[in-house]
């Protein structure tokens, strides 16, 4: 991606006459002597790792006989050592890439070492049990070895566990009424998965953990209140975008201004308010047109709002409107007239907007050009 | 709040690191392991009638899902005492007496674990599971599905056809070992009153 992006850039550049065509084939060897055999060795290392762990995974399964039940008990410990101490001697060596193998390996392993231990003692009923012991392995490989995989697991396994304890977030549920314990619990994973993420600097794990607490928000939303969850989400959206765009930047403040809180409350805000409508039973055409202004208004507050800053605002801003409008046109096939005037209204506004961002990059230039 | 952040990133020796993710990877399924062996060495034995089918786990191998005639459903007219105040999953009390022919069946279930029992009662506790009122009164309409947490018995791949050939049969039963906290563990599986499976302690 980042390559096929310079490239072509650095072609732009050299046909502008702005760089010689040797210093930009330079600065491509440049890049690719920096980046490409590193990733490929450690993309390999983690495949096999991976491979490795499923073959245990797969032993464990097959339930085979020939090999003693405390045996295979033994074998799965073993494995377990060995891989945190391959990690341990991997990080003294300053060879992290090897180490986060060793550490996939490990945890695939212990999955293959509760599952067998399910086995052995025919467990059953006990797929969130299983979940988040999975879980609480990977947190604490990743909390002591400070590993980004390993805190990509945790949150993955860590969702798994939530989906599967709370029904699908209350949503298949048979049953409703407020599950405190379990709230309590998939909260206190929830923040585990954060510190591990900040822990191991890994941004992925960091958005699983936001995926997360958005998730049990619904489901505690669900199951415990008779509302519906999409208001929760268009709601906490709004604060969130509010949070991370309106307030002035401070350098000290823990948060980019339009940066990553600021999407995630545009993505909700959107979201939330879509999922509110297609929910709603308002049926007269001015209550639906009512609806959709303000979802029309929403999307261009936001773009006018972080669209400048934040790339992936806008595309999302523009995904939202243009749906919006579809959506629109559908409602109204009806009535002709309606959405004939809709649409003329709708592009006045497209027009307006056009005219906005237009005044609003031109400003972002000129500031460009002053510092 | 900036020093909050520093001191989680604080990064600690390999050495120490290994050491405490040995202890929770190999602590935790050997916890596992002694604490479902002590059920079956020290749980108290009661027999039921089951009744295999036949499907497979994907990371554990071949298993046959066992229902229990006695306890997998249970009328609603042997509840007793008082349901819980708010709609919210519960675990019930089971309270089984095993009859002349050694097979164990319900006596009463309940909300509260029960105080007083006669000799030869065993008390077993369920996976939570929701109670419907019938109507206003403090009783509990209809049939009670419950589960156990021992509704799978694993098997070497392939050999789950055999036992479930006996399915219809009615020859089935399988021996459980019954923990003081009411943990219910698969001790043997019997076809006619003879072991087919008898489970080692590890």
């Amino acid at each position: 991606m980042l390559r096929r992006y310079l490239r072509r850039e650095i072609d732009q550049w050299v046909a502008n006459g702005l760089l010689d065509s040797a210093q930009g084939e330079a600065l491509l060897e440049d890049h690719d002597r920096r980046h490409t055999g590193y990733s490929l060795s450690s993309v390999l290392a983690s495949l096999a790792a991976v491979l490795f762990g499923a073959a245990v995974i797969a032993l464990v399964a097959a339930n085979w006989e020939a090999i003693a039940r405390p045996l295979r008990v033994a074998m799965i410990f073993l494995f377990i050592i060995v891989g945190l101490s391959g990690a341990t001697f991997a990080v003294l060596r300053n060879a992290h890439w090897i180490a986060e193998a060793m550490l996939v390996f490990t945890l695939l392993c212990f999955g293959a070492g509760i599952a067998l231990v399910g086995q052995m003692y025919h467990l059953s009923g006990d797929e969130a049990a299983f979940m988040l012991s999975w879980a609480i392995g990977a947190l604490a490989v990743s909390l002591s070895f400070s590993s980004p995989m390993a805190a990509i697991s945790a949150g993955l396994l860590a969702l798994g566990y939530l989906f599967t304890v709370s029904d699908g977030l209350g949503i298949f549920s048979s049953w409703h009424g407020p599950d405190l314990v379990g709230y309590v619990g998939a909260l206190v994973v929830t923040a585990a998965v954060g510190v591990s993420a900040w822990r191991s600097r890994s941004a992925l794990a960091g958005h699983l953990c936001a995926i997360m607490l958005i998730c049990t928000m619904v489901w505690i939303f669900e199951e415990g209140t008779d509302l519906n969850p999409s208001y929760l989400l268009a709601a906490i959206g709004a604060l969130a975008f509010a949070t991370g765009s309106l307030v002035p930047s401070r350098p000290s403040a823990p948060f980019a201004r339009h940066g990553t809180l600021s999407a995630y409350g545009a993505v909700l805000l959107l979201g939330g308010l879509g999922m509110v409508q297609a929910d709603s039973d308002i049926t007269s055409l001015p209550g639906v047109m009512a609806f959709a202004a303000l979802v029309l208004g929403a999307s261009v507050g936001v773009l006018v709002v972080a669209g400048g800053e934040n790339h992936l605002i806008r595309r999302f801003a523009y995904f939202a409107f243009s749906c919006e409008t579809i959506y629109i046109v559908g409602e109204t096939l009806g009535s002709l007239l309606g959405s004939a005037g809709f649409l003329f209204f709708g592009g006045l506004v497209l027009a307006a907007m056009a005219y906005a961002m237009m005044r609003l990059e031109r400003r972002f230039k000129k500031k460009g050009m002053q510092t | 709040m900036k020093a909050l952040g520093q001191l989680l990133r604080r990064e600690i020796h390999p050495f120490l690191a290994f050491a405490l993710a040995t202890l929770v990877l190999v602590g935790f399924p050997a916890w596992m392991i002694l604490d479902r062996a002590a059920i079956l060495r020290d749980g108290t034995e009661i027999v039921l009638k089951t009744a295999p089918v036949d499907p497979r786990d994907l990371m554990r191998g071949d298993y046959v899902r066992l229902r229990y005639e006695e306890i997998s459903n249970v009328d609603g007219s042997l509840f007793e005492g008082d349901l819980p105040g708010h709609d919210r999953p519960v675990k019930l009390w089971l309270t089984l007496h095993t009859g002349e022919d050694g097979l164990a069946a319900v006596k009463a279930v309940s909300v509260e674990k029960p105080v007083n029992r006669a000799p030869g009662e065993t008390l077993l506790r369920s996976k939570p599971t929701r109670l419907s009122r019938s109507g206003s009164s403090e009783t509990v309409a209809g049939q009670l599905s419950l589960r156990f947490g021992i509704e799978r018995y694993y098997v070497p791949e392939g050999e789950g056809l055999e036992i479930e050939a006996t399915r219809n049969q009615e020859r089935t039963t399988v021996a459980l070992r019954i923990s003081d906290k009411g943990e219910a563990q698969i001790a043997r599986i019997m076809i006619d009153g003879k072991a087919l499976y008898e489970e080692p302690l590890y």
